[in-house]
């Protein structure tokens, strides 16, 4: 990997220091700059073209979201890290907005240094030349659904209350209805008779309501007559079928409510890529697919032949652009190769891959080219204990269930 | 009134015919009887406590709703020693407003609880001449002030409760600059502990292998071999760097714990419920403890001077409370401060600056801000309860008032304000240094 530009921004003087010399292990990955306030560093980004960007939230003149939302318009391909001080939730609401990640003060020197780390290769991912080279082939990237910036900017609102949210859904009488079959049916398991979006949203959490509004919306953006409807209705099945799973999994190896919610979204858009180079260019992903039955290939691979990316770095690109959290986004790009994603232990790509995996097993005749498989690497390190059986278990059984 | 004595003329005035010379007496006497009835049914009307009380505190005469209050026929109580009854003690009580006014010729109010007398009641004691004008007891008007007396508890009650409220809406809103004022500094700590860290790992081999040298060279047996590892492994540390950025980690990392030494234990000062009584405090250091823990709220709008009087004399004050009025005046001159310049001004900052000295027996204290400062007209509202002119959330209009009430309230001080609009705002408080019943 290429070094990175990194830089840095906080008004504590100290604080830069601190990091210059705790990362210098990393100096040959990292080329580090320094700013002491919004505008130093929005001058320093002109000069030169800074990779990932690390700033205080609360800092004189320019405060920190401010000069992410500036960094976002202009060099979207930079990758955005808030590292705050700041204890109250204002402040973490504006930077979400804008953040991929959301660290806070203290952070220990290991947890930054794996940020980092994921940082490199997510913009290794953005902005590498074949991956941008396909995806500027594409004239029709969707746009992040403006129901979707509107529940985003209510919930940044503190007065706002579920009702609320939950009239914003209703006002869009078709994603309500699609909503609404979908939490009750019984992949959900013990919710029945969910009348209302309010209702789905504090039974469900706004996450996932959040995550299934967006997900459909995307589908119904890339609606194009030259694909066929059991294309579309087979990646729909499967995207919602392996976010339960993730989120089934998820909650089986943590009690962290974050990481099974991001694992449930990460599942839902984890073949996003396909839907866009499909939607685009629908002749040539035809191809691709063949390509993939003709040479029992998986279909990853036949993708990289003919669009030199796959639809994972694809997908992992486009929820980068739109801002979704790092987790999210690392998890779609990395859903097919789960090993090669720095992290300590089993994370949200191996989940995605496991539920991914299950899913087309589960569903052999719907999948275009061979299933695809985990390298054995990766299987050691999720199933140190034999729980890939248990899950196949569990997920049979959601999906009986979900058929009932 | 005088229709009853009109009609009573009236049937008199019957009887005159048939008896001229004893029927005048008689009509003098039915007069006097009839205006002492007249009297005594008036003052049994007066919902007061009232009695004639002479000169030795015997009871001379007394309405009815005091003798009911009493549980006896006035009968029965005229000519006792009226604390016998009314107080139930053998002694005169240091209370008692007759004596004053027997001794002292005027009239005498004082406010007392008297379970007897229902609870709280207010007696005003007025001097009673005969018609020579020799002065021969007092006329008690004693009135019911259990109402006033609740309603000023009440009174009281609220003001300490708004008192508490405040100061812990102000510790709430310093909560989060708090942490974030030990957050930073643990940052760079942490930081720099991981360089020291990585650091003894570079330099690990390097010291090893210069110790096998000495030793090896010590022994007259050093060797090529071992001379350029030696060699190999001062190559590979980074030892330029380390030596000057060593010495700078460890400092910083000291410095920053002394940061959040500092504000942990100005924390621990400010939060901590000191003693509720006046004791003689540091002026200088409530000031300091203060301006530490507010330190988020002003450092991005604002520097603090301090100018205080070394020697200046302990003031006998509540600490708690003094380190209120001053977070007060600090908070509303950050805000003046920053409505001025912006929530994040870039570039300049505007200035508090607070100083001590002493002025005879006050210690004079000053809080200057270079804010939007007070328009003249409402300067004098200031000081009012609820005035405010924050926008909602950023203050309940309490603090100046409250500010107000512990100086001159509780500590018989004073405070006042100077302001030119666009300049700045001066508040000046003076303490005494001493207790009141000291200076007297």
């Amino acid at each position: 990997m290429a070094s990175k530009n990194i830089l840095f921004v906080d008004d504590e003087k100290m604080v830069l220091d601190g990091m210059r010399r705790a990362l210098r292990p990393m100096r040959k990955l990292l080329s580090m700059h320094f700013a002491t306030s919004g505008r130093d560093a929005l001058g320093l980004m002109e000069e030169k073209p800074v990779d990932i960007v690390i700033t205080d939230m609360r800092m004189p003149g320019m405060d920190g979201a401010t000069l992410l939302g500036e960094v976002k318009t202009l060099y979207p391909e930079t990758i955005r890290i808030v590292l705050t001080g700041q204890a109250d939730d204002d402040a973490t609401y504006r930077a979400i907005r804008v953040a991929h990640q959301f660290l806070t003060k203290p952070c220990p020197p290991d947890i930054l240094k794996m940020v980092i780390k994921r940082a490199c290769m997510l913009h290794e991912l953005m902005a590498h030349p074949l991956l941008k080279k396909a995806v500027s082939s594409l004239d029709h990237l969707p746009s992040l659904p403006s129901i979707y910036v509107e529940i985003q900017e209510k919930i940044n609102d503190p007065e706002a209350s579920v009702e609320e949210i939950g009239a914003i859904i209703e006002k869009d009488l078709g994603m309500s209805t699609k909503i609404l079959q979908l939490v009750n049916s019984a992949f959900f398991g013990h919710y029945k008779n969910i009348e209302s979006p309010s209702r789905a949203v504090s039974l469900l959490g706004l996450n996932v309501i959040k995550s299934l509004l967006l997900t459909l919306k995307v589908f119904s953006q890339c609606d194009n007559p030259k694909l066929s409807s059991s294309f579309l209705e087979n990646l729909w099945n499967h995207s919602f079928e392996t976010a339960v799973f993730a989120k089934n999994i998820a909650e089986d190896v943590t009690d962290d409510k974050d990481i099974s919610d991001h694992a449930f979204t990460s599942g839902l858009l984890h073949d996003v890529g396909k839907l866009v180079l499909a939607y685009n260019l629908p002749d040539k992903y035809k191809k691709a697919m063949k390509v993939a039955v003709m040479e029992k290939k998986e279909l990853r691979k036949a993708e990289f032949r003919v669009f030199k990316a796959s639809h994972a770095e694809i997908g992992g690109y486009l929820l980068g652009l739109w801002g979704l959290p790092g987790d999210v986004v690392e998890a779609l790009s990395f859903h097919h190769r789960p090993h090669q994603y720095p992290s300590n232990n089993f994370s949200i790509p191996s989940m995605v891959a496991c539920a991914d995996m299950i899913s087309h097993e589960l569903n052999p005749d719907e999948c275009t080219g061979t299933l695809p498989h985990l390298e054995q690497a990766e299987l050691k390190r999720s199933d140190p204990t034999g729980r890939m059986e248990k899950w196949r278990v569990m997920c049979r059984e959601t999906k009986e269930r979900g058929i009932e | 009134m005088n229709k009853v004595i009109q009609v009573n003329k009236k049937h008199l005035s019957a009887q005159t015919k048939t008896n001229q010379s004893s029927t005048a007496l008689q009509f003098e006497k039915t007069l006097i009887e009839h205006a002492k009835k007249e009297l005594s049914n008036i003052l049994d009307s007066i919902p007061l406590f009232i009695a004639l009380i002479d000169k030795n505190h015997n009871i001379v005469r007394l309405n009815m709703p005091m003798a009911n209050a009493l549980g006896m026929h006035p009968r029965e109580l005229v000519g006792q020693k009226c604390f016998e009854f009314c107080h139930k003690t053998r002694e005169i009580p240091d209370s008692c407003p007759h004596k004053r006014a027997m001794e002292e010729g005027i009239s005498v109010t004082v406010a007392l609880f008297e379970k007897n007398l229902g609870g709280h009641v207010e007696v005003t004691a007025t001097p009673f001449f005969d018609p020579d004008g020799t002065l021969i007891g007092s006329i008690h008007v004693v009135r019911d002030i259990n109402k006033r007396k609740k309603a000023e508890e009440e009174k009281e009650e609220i003001i300490s409760q708004l008192l508490q409220a405040q100061k812990l809406e102000e510790v709430g809103r310093l909560a989060a600059g708090i942490a974030h004022e030990i957050n930073t500094p643990s940052q760079y700590v942490a930081s720099n502990l991981e360089f020291l860290k990585e650091s003894f790992d570079e330099i690990s081999p390097l010291v090893n292998s210069c110790a096998k040298l000495i030793q090896a060279t010590s022994h007259g047996d050093s060797t090529e071999s071992i001379f350029s590892e030696a060699e190999k492994a001062l190559e590979d540390t980074d030892w330029e760097y380390l030596r000057e950025e060593l010495p700078l980690a460890i400092s910083q990392a000291q410095e920053g714990i002394d940061r959040v030494t500092k504000i942990v234990r100005a924390m621990k000062e400010f939060s901590h419920p000191g003693p509720k009584e006046k004791t003689y405090q540091d002026i200088n250091r409530i000031i300091e403890t203060t301006v530490t823990i507010s330190k988020n709220e002003w450092k991005y709008v604002s520097d603090v001077y301090l100018d205080l009087q070394e020697d200046i004399p302990p003031v006998y004050c509540i600490a708690d409370e003094i380190g209120q009025v001053i977070l007060n005046m600090v908070v509303n001159a950050a805000q003046a401060i920053s409505e001025k310049l912006g929530e994040n001004p870039e570039g300049a900052k505007g200035s508090i600056s607070i100083s001590t000295e002493k002025e005879k027996e006050y210690a004079k204290i000053i809080v200057k801000d270079t804010g939007t400062g007070i328009p003249e007209d409402i300067l004098n509202r200031i000081f009012d309860s609820f005035f405010t002119t924050k926008e909602a959330g950023r203050g309940t209009g309490q603090g100046l008032s409250i500010a107000k009430d512990i100086v001159e309230e509780n500590h018989d001080g004073s405070i006042s304000v100077t302001s030119v609009a666009c300049e700045g705002t001066s508040f000046t408080i003076r303490l005494p240094f001493n207790d009141s019943a000291q200076r007297d």
